[in-house]
Order: C-alpha cells, then sequence, then structure tokens
C-alpha cells in the first residue's frame, strides 16, 4: 500500500480556488436545479422520485457493521481502489503495478485541482457534485507507460448511507504515449434504497490509449447519475464501455471533446433491463478537430416495464473536415410494456464529412429461435443463448478476458432476474 | 415407424394440407414431389412443430408417440429433423457453439452425460469431414455469410452430428449447382441406415438421381394423389405436373 507516500505529489493549487469552485458551482446549482421532463435533454428521464427525499450528499465516512460482502469483480486483478458511500476505503484498496510518477489514488481531503472540468454551468447535478464532492479516485499515468494490469474504481453502497447520496469525483490523466484500462464499478450492496452522482474527468494525452469502462450491476435499489467528460488530445484513442445491468433511475452522460487530429473513439453501451429499471444513455461526441473517427454502438434488452433512453449527439465543427462520426442504436425489447426512446443529434458545420446514424427497435428473430428449437435446444435457452449472441458484438471487443467473463455472466443473471 | 392419418393443417384459417396419410418404415427413403403451392413445405412445417401451421385433424404416429402432442426441441430429441429449405443465419452464435448447445441437449434428452470439449471437437472434425464441410464454417456465426451452398451442406453436417431417426429434407437442392448437389446428396447417402426414415420433398426430380428413393408420392393440392416407385419420378419428369393435375381432375 503506498498512498501516503504519494499523496505530497497531488495538490499543486491552493485549497482556496477549490473553495471558489465550489461556491460558484453551487451558485450554479441555485440557478439550474434539479432538471425536470421539460428540460429537452430530460424529456424521457424524471428524476423528481429521487430528489423528492433531498438528495443530500454523504459528507462523512460512513461505518461499516461488518465486512461488505463484495461482488466477484472486487477479485479482478487490478490495481483497486474501492470506495465505501464514497469515501477511499484504504483498508479494501491495493495497487500491485509500480512505476516511478504513476499515482493511482485518491482526491483525499479532496483539494485536488485539475485543468478540465466537467460542465457544471449547464447540469444541475455536475454544479451538485462539483460543490458536494468529498472523495474520489486520482490517477495520473506518465508519459511513456503502458499499465499492466487496470484499474478497478469499485464504488459500493451500504445501509450506512442510510438514503444519502455518495458523491465521488474522479480524476484521471492517460500520459502521452501511454496505455491502461480503467474501470468503473458502482453496486449497491445494501437492501435499502441508495444513490451516486458521479462526475469523472479524463485527459486522453497525445497517443495515448484508454479503456474506459463503467459498469453498473448488482442494482437493486439503486439509482446513478453521472458524467464522464472526456478530453482527447492528439492521435490518440478512446474505446468506452457503458454497461447498466439495471438500476431505478440511472442516467449516464458522456461528453467526449475531440481536441486534437487523428483521435479515434469508440463508445459502446449495453443496458440489459427488467421490471421497473429506467437507463437514460446521453454521449456526446464534439468534433473539434479534423481527421478523427468516433462509432458509437448503443445496444439494449428491455424486459418487464421498464424504460431506455439513448440520445447520441455529434457536433463536427467547422475545422473539423475529413470527419468520420457514426452512431447506432439497437434495442430488444422483451415484452410488450418495455419502451425505449432513441434520438440522434447531429449538428454538422463542416462540409466533407461522413456521419450515419441508425436505431432500431424490435424482437427477436422467431425464425432463428424455431431454427435452434428445431435442434434440440429448448425455448428459454434458445432465447438466452440469442440475448447474449446480440450483447456479444458490444462486449467481444474487451481485451480482458476476465473482465468479458464476468459480464457475460452479469448479463445473463441480469436477463434471468 | 411414421404413420400420419388423415392430416389437416391450417395457415391463417387457409385449410392448406387436406387430409394427408403417409406410412414410413425405418431403412426407407420417401420422395414427395409436388407443384408449387401443393403444400410441400407447409408438410415440413407441422412435422417439426413450427408456430403458425395448425393442424386441425389428424395425427402423426412416430415410434407409438403423437408427435402432434411434443414441442420442436422435444422432437428434435426424439430424432425429428428438418433440413431447412432457407437456413437461418444467427450473428454472434458461432456454429461450434450452436452444435454444442444441440448435441448435448438431446444426449441429455437420452440420460448421457455431455460431452466435453475435446469428445465434442472430435465429433464435429468426423463429421465435417464426412460431409465435406470446410472447417473454418465452424468458427464463424451461424450460416452468416455462407453461400447457398454452403448453407445446404451446413445443413447436412447438422443432420450427421444429430444422427436422426427421421429426417425430413425440404428443398434441399433448390438453388445448388450440380457440384453442390452431388456433395450434398453424397452426405446424405453416408447418413441413410437400416434404423432412419427420410422424406425427401422436392419439386424436381433431379435430386432423386443422386437420393434414390424407394417410394414417390405426388402431392397436389393438399394431398396424395399418386403413389409409386422410383420410376413415378422420371414419369413426373417427362410428362410434367400438368399430366396429374389433369388425372385429378378426371377423377373428381
Amino acid at each position: 500500500m503506498s498512498f501516503t507516500s504519494e499523496q505530497k505529489t497531488r495538490d499543486p493549487r491552493p485549497a482556496d480556488s477549490l473553495t471558489k469552485l465550489r461556491a460558484e458551482a453551487l451558485n450554479s446549482f441555485q440557478q439550474l436545479g434539479f432538471p425536470t421532463t421539460k428540460n429537452e435533454d430530460w424529456k424521457y428521464t424524471n428524476v423528481a422520485p429521487l430528489v423528492k427525499e433531498g438528495f443530500e450528499p454523504v459528507i462523512a465516512k460512513t461505518e461499516l457493521k461488518g465486512p461488505p460482502h463484495f461482488d466477484t469483480i472486487a477479485r479482478l486483478k487490478a490495481n483497486r481502489l474501492v470506495f465505501i458511500d464514497g469515501f477511499f476505503s484504504a483498508e479494501y484498496s491495493e495497487v500491485i503495478d509500480k512505476k516511478e510518477n504513476l499515482l493511482i489514488s485518491h482526491l483525499q481531503n479532496a483539494k485536488t485541482d485539475f485543468e478540465f472540468q466537467a460542465d457544471y454551468k449547464k447540469d444541475g447535478f455536475t454544479a451538485l457534485n462539483t460543490s458536494f464532492f468529498t472523495d474520489g479516485a486520482f490517477i495520473s499515468i506518465p508519459k511513456n507507460c503502458a499499465l499492466e494490469n487496470p484499474v478497478l474504481l469499485y464504488f459500493i453502497s451500504t445501509e450506512g448511507a442510510n438514503g444519502k447520496v455518495s458523491m465521488p469525483r474522479n480524476r484521471f490523466v492517460v500520459g502521452e504515449n501511454s496505455r491502461c484500462s480503467i474501470i468503473e464499478c458502482y453496486q449497491n450492496l445494501s437492501n435499502t434504497k441508495s444513490a451516486s452522482n458521479a462526475v469523472t474527468e479524463i485527459i486522453v494525452k497525445e497517443n495515448a490509449g484508454l479503456d474506459y469502462f463503467k459498469i453498473q450491476s448488482r442494482t437493486n435499489n439503486y439509482s446513478h447519475i453521472g458524467t464522464t467528460a472526456i478530453r482527447q488530445e492528439k492521435n490518440s484513442r478512446l474505446n468506452s464501455w457503458t454497461i447498466t445491468l439495471g438500476g431505478d433511475i440511472v442516467r449516464n452522460n458522456l461528453n467526449v471533446q475531440l481536441n486534437g487530429e487523428n483521435c479515434e473513439t469508440q463508445l459502446y453501451g449495453l443496458y440489459v433491463l427488467s421490471g421497473n429499471d429506467h437507463v437514460d444513455n446521453h454521449v456526446t461526441v464534439d468534433h473539434a478537430k479534423p481527421h478523427c473517427h468516433s462509432n458509437q454502438l448503443y445496444k439494449g434488452l428491455l424486459n418487464g416495464s421498464s424504460s431506455g433512453v439513448f440520445s447520441g449527439r455529434i457536433v463536427v465543427r467547422q475545422d473539423a473536415q475529413k470527419t468520420n462520426a457514426f452512431q447506432s442504436n439497437k434495442n430488444i425489447l422483451l415484452s410488450e410494456q418495455a419502451t425505449v426512446n432513441s434520438k440522434p443529434q447531429l449538428e454538422i458545420f463542416a462540409d466533407d464529412v461522413k456521419c450515419t446514424h441508425g436505431a432500431t427497435s424490435g424482437q427477436l428473430d422467431e425464425e432463428a429461435v424455431f431454427y435452434m428449437r428445431s435442434r434440440g435446444i429448448s425455448e428459454q435457452h434458445t432465447r438466452n443463448i440469442l440475448y447474449q449472441a446480440f450483447a456479444w458484438e458490444v462486449i467481444e471487443k474487451i481485451s480482458n478476458v476476465e473482465l468479458k467473463e464476468y459480464l457475460s455472466y452479469s448479463l445473463m443473471i441480469a436477463l434471468n432476474r | 415407424m411414421l404413420e400420419i392419418k388423415n392430416l389437416k393443417v391450417e395457415v391463417e384459417g387457409k385449410e392448406i394440407i387436406k387430409g394427408f396419410n403417409l406410412k414410413a418404415n425405418p431403412g426407407e427413403v420417401h420422395a414427395i414431389m409436388g407443384p408449387n403451392g401443393s403444400g410441400k413445405s407447409t408438410l415440413a412445417a407441422a412435422l417439426t412443430g413450427r408456430e403458425g401451421y395448425e393442424v386441425t385433424n389428424g395425427e402423426i404416429i412416430y415410434n407409438g408417440k403423437n408427435l402432434l402432442e411434443l414441442s420442436p426441441e422435444e422432437r428434435a430429441r426424439e430424432g425429428v429433423f428438418l433440413a431447412f429449405q432457407y437456413p437461418v443465419e444467427i450473428p454472434g452464435v458461432s456454429m461450434a457453439n450452436f452444435m454444442k448447445a444441440s448435441v448435448n441437449e438431446v444426449r441429455k434428452h437420452h440420460h448421457l452425460p455431455p460431452l466435453n470439449a475435446v469428445e465434442f471437437l472430435k465429433l464435429m472434425k468426423e463429421k465435417m469431414k464426412m460431409v465435406e464441410v470446410d472447417d473454418k464454417l465452424m468458427s464463424r456465426s451461424v450460416n452468416e455469410g455462407f453461400s447457398g451452398g454452403e448453407k445446404k451442406r451446413n445443413e447436412i453436417f447438422q443432420m450427421a452430428m444429430l444422427e436422426p431417426k427421421l429426417a425430413i429434407l425440404d428443398e434441399t437442392d433448390s438453388g445448388l449447382d450440380i457440384d453442390a448437389l452431388k456433395v450434398v446428396s453424397k452426405g446424405v447417402n453416408k447418413l441413410r441406415n437400416k434404423e432412419n426414415i427420410f422424406i425427401v420433398i422436392t419439386h424436381y426430380q433431379r435430386l432423386l438421381d443422386y437420393i434414390v428413393p424407394d417410394f414417390v408420392h405426388v402431392l397436389f393440392d393438399g394431398k396424395i394423389v399418386k403413389s409409386g416407385k422410383k420410376g413415378l419420378a422420371l414419369e413426373l419428369e417427362e410428362k410434367g405436373y400438368d399430366w396429374i393435375k389433369k388425372e385429378v381432375e378426371t377423377v373428381e
């Protein structure tokens, strides 16, 4: 464990700049308030049931009654940072990769400033997080470093939160010519209602590569509002997976700025919903510079009375010539009550670009179901195989075999809830 | 032993099979020939339990069981196999995984332990060789991007894997050139034995040059109107279906 020795390298700016930021953000929040369905960006997601209890932040570490029963993801071979109700737990965390200038730590005392900010002037939840965040992961990958193991940030909610909302703030920098995988996993390990409001800010520097995962599993009684803001610099590569296996009210904002030429961006998403789950994925890819390639592939399997939302916004600025930007959202509705709203938004100001988008929602191919049954495979098994095959397109490109297996397994559990 | 008694089948409220009778013993190959719209594919669908094909009358007794009471998967486990006229593409499901699930479900039904990975691979290799299927197809998604010939050959490969007791070939010759037809027929002939029954449904006689039937039945307007030995197929080829139509009309 090496957190304390590294803490001195963080905190480059005095605390009063943070105090100022928090005050500004609080001011923003007071003007913005919580969004309502009258706001076009929140048209299909009503947060009133979530915020009516006050949406109060957890402001101090909570007491555990006993050792938490971690999910199998905690066994992943990884640099693991555990956050309990939003606060770092040194006891359950372990950093296994050691490199000079490598920092895999947390924003203790919340003093760390950052050169790139998620926009708190437009989104009430981001403003609230900016104003109240107390802890979160801080990862800095130095130049020319290929991190051997992934970083797992494991955010769990416990009974100790007592209905309050954890508000972690994560900040990652992937240095020039470096490569790493970072996994954020959010789970509710309690039997009571709980929620988190997270913000993650990421800079992927020149020639760097990042595999970024946001996984929500074990989501009974769990709501999550989160924004991930990513800035990609020249020649960088980003693969992102947003995998949501349920949740009461979930909103994943993913905002990617392509801030240099020749960036590659693959954004994958998968949501497997049942009961009254509601999951809203809001993706924005902002092409600010030429010769970048972005692709969004979001897929959903919706059962019960669940509802899904996909909003994919592609902005191609005037300078961003030779942009390729693609988007696809495919859904399978497993029941008649399940619904999905899919909304592409293309804002193109350059003339030499290739942009496409497409959205589908439908049922399983019954011809395929009969074909498989006619080979002796039971109807239930057939459907499970076909659902997995549908989801596989999102999961197959994950290079970490252990993680891929965890997700395939969790997917089956989510499907058969 | 298969016995189909006075079978009537409706599709969307319209009667297509209008009193079909057939008896077939183990070891026999029965060809069912007929013009377009005579009910050939409806018969195949009813035998395998496809949804939307409503049996309004009759029985299909196979080894003492009424097939009509069984689901499609139960029929398959009992040894019924349909080689599809239009094999379905299933993106994301590899041939190997598909066949493994299939073979092991059939084995489970017969109280046999599942094959492990090594045993399964060995079986697959053996059958691929037998029906001349390229092993590259096994790592691909089921039928996805397969050529017409590859799809039909893949049906015969699946048949070889499952070793059915009652195999139904629905227009297996359609869309095949002569070389592909020979390969497919060769595969089928290797699978023929004293235990199993083949029902070969076809519009044209040419398949029957390679898969030689014991009996030929002519299906017309949902009924068998003429039965005979293999010579009947040649006669049909020569005289065309109009000959049958005229005969039927004269009788009526």
